[in-house]
């Protein structure tokens, strides 16, 4: 049963796959903000994060403690199978909807 | 950097209290991070800010958290409750048809005690509208019927008295319009009625629709039947009066009168009719009307009702009188000598309480003899993890649910129920399924729903898991003890209402067969209206010529109305003596018509012609009452009511029969012949062929009497009304009964259930050692028994004490049977048997194996 994913969270779960091993919450935001160049909050990243997990797309260990966050483990995100599945099915819809489209771009970039 | 280290401690605190439990820790790590880096990079303030800010938003993500996992608790609760719902169906739908039944009784009773309750509260002035009651000398001996000159002087002397009304009612009056004609109530009154009482207008006006004196309102359902669609205002209609007709002009349309009146009537004309047969309604010692008064605000009733005491002396220096106030709500609800129908209200609330409480202790019970199998469930639960209040919540929830399911099949039961009960109160019940009763339901339902549910809830939630699990859960024996004694308790109420059953449905037969000195059989009963009053001789000889009608007689009023006097004079009476006497006016043939036996003399003959007004006849009680030797030619004198001679003279004497109901004993009783009084007339006919005798006597009604709705009664089937009420209450209590000894076996369902399953093992190594069949059932039903036989001796004398009082209403009453309590003890102990006999004999035969091979 596919329910889809948003937008937004699509792109948590790439940037959890970018990440790797350093995705917890804080990483994650300060990267969305990054590539999408603007300001993204903390708590409209946590919110998707819960939603995806409880459907079983990611899940989270808890990591090891640092001095900066006074003392408390990051949680830490993976992608599990199904998320992973999910996501190639989403790479598949995009590659098709802009396999022609990424060719025209190209000739345009060219001339 | 150092700066940054001191989170703020407050919001960290809601911080926690808004993150899931398992991420608390990271979450409040994340927090910490970028108020470090915030406050690194900007200042202290703007950190503070973000942190308090970002908390905020986490409000929304924290609700839909809670609500997430509710429902995904109440799914996983209601899953559990479905199946084992299923697993156990003709278990759980006994349970919930025992309590939808328990909450359906209570309902009907709920909405009957409102009913009752709200008697007359529909007035809008009903906290200041008193009735007048007369002290008629004696100690208790009140009665509300007073002069017409009362309700006019009492308006005039007191200024707190803003208006008054009398009232006079006649049952069943035709009134006439085209060529319908209909018997219905009428109510005559002055015009200030429709300003005491409110009963809102549908046409015309209430200020002026009573002032003309030929003036006529109409209830609705009157109008309905008279006009049809027609508007009636000013349109002219019939009322027959003492033989003649009179017109009366439509002023006005009433709403029906609600069933909670005590006044009731299908039309109202003004007081002044009954002048037109010669009655008076302004003088002092005509005592026949009603009088109801309204006072003004904050009029003190007790100061007021010492002032106008001895009005009536002021007016009539010879009344013995006294003059007292009524409130008006009370005076459905309570009788002059106390008591009333206020006791009955309070009983049946009790027994619907008790019911109400009978059925969710059952409910309660059955849950709880399941407990065994819900333990493993909350051991499990509680393995992986789920809290004592959780569990609390489950249990509570699932009762409630099924509390609420028993409630809608309450609810149509009652709706089913209702029309019957309808009939037998004779009320209009009404159900609002929206407003405010709908919610005391709901309110009962739930607490019904929580009382059940709190014993597994509250219980089993205590349950160690790892006991459970092991299989070491027993049911405590505290809660067996208090079911016995609550099954005892229901066995004592089953016994007494099949007891009151029995011994009342024994009155009656009694009351119905016995001999009333008369012979009842196939004699009917007219009114004295219209054409037949002018024509009765030619109507008389008509009927006589058919050889099947034996007898023909007028008197006043029907067999069993009872006037009364204690005026009458004879020669030999002591100066202050007053003796209480029945008296009738009756006619020549009225011995034939009853069959009548005399003892002493003659009765009288149309060869005296002083027999009419001079002819005194007495029964026996009367001798005796008057301590007349030689009752025959003794001189006999009686002013009231018939206006006879002073000449008059006992010509006979009969023999005792009863012309009242059976509640009274005989009294002393004096036969007359005042012609001019009568308003009925029975015709006895022989017992063949009677459709063809009605038959006859309707034509003869149609050649005289065209006028004359042809209505009769038998007279026996009238005195059979005189036992209504016993009637109603007999058949309320036998459904009482009846529902009461379903509960009760109920509940020793639940607790054989609950007990056979404690004793399995018992059960099974009784069977290894050599036990048969028979002693195990004999073991599991011998503890019942006993119980039921308790329930018997504690029920007898109860039962024995409440029947006599109720016997004592009777004059004539039959003696308590013997055989009334055994029958009662028989009844009751087979069917619990046959209840628990099924469960016992399964647990007799189940095999020893089964029940061991976990040891």
């Amino acid at each position: 049963m596919m329910r889809g994913l948003t937008r937004k969270e699509e792109l948590i779960m790439l940037s959890i796959l970018n990440l790797q091993k350093d995705a917890y919450l804080v990483a994650i935001t300060d990267h969305l903000s990054r590539i999408m160049g603007k300001k993204v909050t903390i708590t409209s990243v946590h919110l998707p994060l819960n939603r995806l997990e409880r459907r079983g797309l990611i899940e989270s260990k808890l990591g090891e403690a640092t001095a900066v966050r006074g003392g408390r483990r990051r949680r830490i995100y993976t992608i599990t199978k199904p998320g992973f599945a999910e996501l190639r099915e989403y790479k598949k819809i995009h590659d098709k909807l802009w396999a022609k489209y990424s060719k025209m771009s190209t000739q345009e970039d060219k001339v | 950097m150092a700066k940054g280290k001191h989170t703020p401690r407050i919001l960290e605190f809601f911080l926690q209290r808004l993150a899931s439990s398992q991420d608390n820790e990271s979450l409040a790590g994340d927090f910490a991070e970028i108020y470090d880096r915030i406050s690194n990079e900007k200042n202290r303030a703007r950190a503070l800010w973000w942190y308090l800010i970002h908390v905020l938003k986490l409000i929304p993500s924290f609700i839909g958290n809670q609500i997430y996992w509710s429902v995904e608790m109440i799914r996983s609760y209601s899953k559990i409750a479905f199946r084992n719902f299923m697993r156990h169906k003709a278990f759980s739908v006994i349970n919930i048809s025992g309590l939808a039944i328990g909450l359906a009784c209570a309902i009907l009773i709920l909405l009957w005690v409102q009913h009752e309750l709200s008697y007359d509260g529909f007035h809008a002035n009903a906290d200041r509208i008193y009735r007048i009651i007369l002290n008629y000398g004696k100690k208790d001996a009140f009665g509300p019927h007073g002069p017409g000159a009362l309700g006019p002087a009492l308006k005039a002397e007191y200024p707190e008295i803003i208006d008054s009304t009398r009232l006079f009612f006649v049952d069943k009056n035709p009134l006439r319009y085209g060529d319908k004609v209909l018997n219905s109530s009428v109510c005559g009154g002055d015009p200030s009625l429709f300003k005491i009482f409110t009963f809102p207008f549908v046409m015309g006006d209430p200020e002026k629709a009573l002032l003309d004196t030929n003036s006529i309102v109409l209830t609705e359902t009157m109008t309905h039947k008279l006009f049809g669609p027609k508007n009636p205002l000013g349109e002219t209609v019939g009322f027959e009066w003492w033989g003649r007709w009179y017109d009366f002009r439509v002023t006005g349309v009433v709403k029906d009168i609600p069933s909670n009146s005590h006044i009731k009537f299908d039309y109202v004309l003004p007081i002044n009719f009954v002048t037109l047969s010669g009655m008076d309604i302004e003088s002092w010692d005509v005592t026949a009307y009603f009088t109801y008064i309204l006072l003004d605000e904050h009029v003190d009733e007790e100061v007021l009702g010492e002032k106008i005491a001895g009005i009536l002396k002021r007016h009539l220096p010879e009344s013995t009188y006294t003059v007292h106030l009524e409130q008006l709500r009370y005076i459905h609800l309570y009788n002059y000598s106390g008591g009333g129908p206020i006791t009955y209200i309070y009983l049946f609330g009790i027994i619907g309480l008790f019911i109400l409480s009978i059925a969710c202790i059952n409910f309660m019970n059955l849950s709880t003899a399941r407990s065994a199998d819900r333990a493993l469930e909350v051991g499990m639960r509680k393995v992986v993890g789920s809290h004592r209040s959780q569990l609390i919540t489950q249990f509570l929830s699932e009762s409630v649910v099924m509390a609420y399911v028993a409630l809608c099949l309450a609810l149509v039961l009652v709706q089913v129920f209702l029309p019957s009960i309808r009939k037998i109160t004779d009320t209009r019940l009404e159900m609002r399924i929206f407003g405010l009763q709908l919610l005391v339901f709901l309110g009962i339902a739930l607490l019904a729903g929580l009382f059940s549910g709190s014993y597994p809830a509250l219980y089993l939630s205590k349950v160690l898991p790892a006991k459970v699990l092991k299989g070491a859960h027993r049911s405590g024996a505290r809660s067996l003890l208090l079911s016995r004694y609550l099954v005892i308790a229901q066995f004592v109420i089953s016994i007494l209402l099949i007891f009151g059953t029995v011994i009342a449905y024994e009155q009656l037969i009694y009351l119905r067969n016995k001999d009333l000195g008369i012979d009842k059989e196939h004699i009917v009963n007219f009114e004295l209206r219209g054409g037949v009053r002018q024509n009765y001789t030619a109507i008389k000889q008509e009927l006589l010529n058919n050889p099947n009608i034996l007898a023909v007689c007028s008197t006043n009023g029907s067999f069993f109305k009872r006037f009364a006097t204690d005026e009458a004079v004879w020669q030999g009476k002591k100066e202050d003596e007053r003796l209480l006497m029945a008296i009738h006016s009756v006619d020549y043939d009225y011995a034939k018509v009853f069959g009548l036996q005399l003892v002493q003399g003659r009765y009288f003959s149309r060869e005296f012609s002083t027999d009419v007004s001079e002819g005194i006849i007495v029964n026996e009680t009367a001798v005796k009452a008057m301590g007349l030797e030689e009752p025959i030619g003794t001189p006999f004198y009686c002013p009231m009511p018939f206006n006879m001679s002073k000449n008059g003279k006992i010509i006979g004497v009969v023999k005792d029969f009863h012309f009242c109901s059976l509640h009274r004993e005989i009294e002393p009783l004096i036969l007359a012949i005042a012609p001019g009084w009568h308003t009925d007339m029975y015709v006895k006919m022989r017992g063949q062929d009677l459709p063809a005798t009605l038959a006859h006597i309707e034509k003869t009604f149609r050649i005289f009497a065209s006028d004359f709705p042809f209505e009769f009664n038998f007279l026996d089937e009238e005195i059979d009304s005189l036992y209504k009420t016993e009637m109603q209450l007999s058949s309320l209590v036998k459904y009482g009964a009846l529902i009461a000894i379903f509960l009760a076996c109920l509940g020793l369902f639940g607790l054989a259930s609950f007990t056979a399953k404690q004793r399995t093992k018992e059960i099974g190594i009784r069977k290894v050692l050599g036990a048969s069949v028979s002693d195990i059932t004999v073991l599991l039903t011998k503890e019942f028994t006993l119980w039921v036989l308790a329930a018997n001796i504690i029920a007898w004398p109860i039962g024995y004490l409440v029947m006599k009082k109720w016997l004592e209403n009777f004059a004539y009453r039959i003696d308590i049977p013997i055989w009334a309590f055994v029958f009662s003890g028989l009844l009751v102990l087979g069917l619990s048997l046959l209840t628990i006999g099924h469960k016992a004999i399964k647990a007799a035969l189940a095999n020893p194996v089964n029940s061991l091979h976990y040891e």
